[in-house]
C-alpha cells in the first residue's frame, strides 16, 4: 500500500494507495501511529484509492482513534468507495469514525 | 455447467496474497460483479487468516484445502482444514454498536464474512472442518445482513 502524506491547515491527510489486507495494514499502522506519535491530532485518512478492506485494516483505524483519544484528536475518513463503505458500515464503523465525502469537507471539519 | 478449481496452501500467512489473486482470477474469469467478488475476497481473507492465526497449537505445517466453484450463478467457497473444530456459526456476533473503547479486537472478521455472504455451512468431518461459503454472483443488493448501525 502507499501512502501519501500532506498537512492542510494543520490537519493531516493520508491519501491510502491500494488493498487495505492482512499484509498492507502493518504499513498504515506504522505511518498511522508514528504520526500520531510525533504529535498530530487532527488526521484524515483519504480511501479514494483503496478498492478493499478486510477486518485487519479495520483494526488498525480502531487502534488510530485508541491512540488519538488521550491527545483529543479526531481520525476522520473521507472519499470511501462503495464497498469499502458497506464493509465499514457493516463492522458498525459509522457509529465511531465520520465519513465525509471528500478530503475537503474532511479538513473543514476535523 | 460447474466450474472448479483446487488449491492447497499451508497454514502460514505468507500464502494469503497468492490465495487472493488465485480467487480474483476466478471470479473474473466467471464475470462476477466487481462488489460480489470483493465481499467473497474479503470472506476468503478473513477465513484463511482466521484458520492459519487460531487453528493450530503444534506449530507443525498443516495442509488447508480451498476449492472455487462457480454454478447456476452462484460462486462457492469450500475451506476443509485440520484444526481444532471451530464452527463459525456458533460466534456471537460482536456488538457494533458499542462505544469504540468497548469494541472486542477479535469476531470483527467472522461477522463480516457472515453478513456478505448468502449462505454459510459448517461440519464437522473425519476430524476436519469443512466450511461453504456461498454468494450469487448477481444479487440485487451485495450484504444480505443490513448494518445495525445508524443509516
Amino acid at each position: 500500500m502507499e501512502i501519501q502524506l500532506y498537512k492542510e491547515q494543520d490537519v493531516t491527510v493520508m491519501r491510502l494507495d491500494g488493498r487495505l489486507d492482512v499484509l498492507t495494514a502493518k504499513d498504515l499502522e506504522t505511518v498511522l501511529l508514528s504520526q500520531i506519535a510525533n504529535g498530530e491530532i487532527r488526521i484524515v485518512l483519504d480511501f479514494e484509492k483503496v478498492e478493499y478492506v478486510s477486518s485487519t485494516g479495520l483494526r488498525v483505524l480502531l487502534e488510530g482513534r485508541k491512540a488519538l483519544k488521550p491527545k483529543g484528536g479526531t481520525l476522520a475518513l473521507c472519499s470511501l468507495p462503495e464497498f469499502v463503505e458497506s464493509v465499514l458500515r457493516t463492522a458498525g464503523f459509522d457509529n465511531i469514525f465520520p465519513f465525509y465525502a471528500n478530503s475537503q469537507e474532511a479538513v473543514g471539519a476535523v | 455447467m460447474e466450474d472448479l478449481t483446487i488449491r492447497k496452501v499451508l497454514n502460514n500467512l505468507n500464502v494469503v496474497p497468492e490465495v487472493i489473486q488465485w480467487a480474483e482470477e476466478f471470479c473474473n474469469q466467471h464475470h462476477v460483479s466487481r462488489n460480489t467478488m470483493l465481499s467473497m475476497l474479503v470472506a476468503v481473507e478473513e477465513i484463511l487468516v482466521n484458520i492459519i492465526s487460531y487453528g493450530y497449537e503444534d506449530g507443525r505445517d498443516h495442509e488447508i484445502r480451498i476449492e472455487l466453484s462457480c454454478k447456476e450463478g452462484k460462486i462457492t467457497a469450500a475451506f476443509t482444514d485440520d484444526g481444532k473444530p471451530f464452527n463459525i456459526l456458533e460466534m456471537e456476533t460482536p456488538d457494533i454498536t458499542a462505544p469504540a473503547d468497548d469494541r472486542p479486537i477479535g469476531g470483527l472478521g467472522i461477522h463480516l464474512t457472515r453478513s456478505m455472504m448468502d449462505e454459510v455451512n459448517y461440519k464437522r468431518e473425519e476430524g476436519k472442518n469443512v466450511l461453504i461459503l456461498r454468494k450469487k454472483s448477481n444479487p440485487s443488493k451485495e450484504f444480505n445482513v443490513p448494518p445495525m448501525g445508524k443509516e
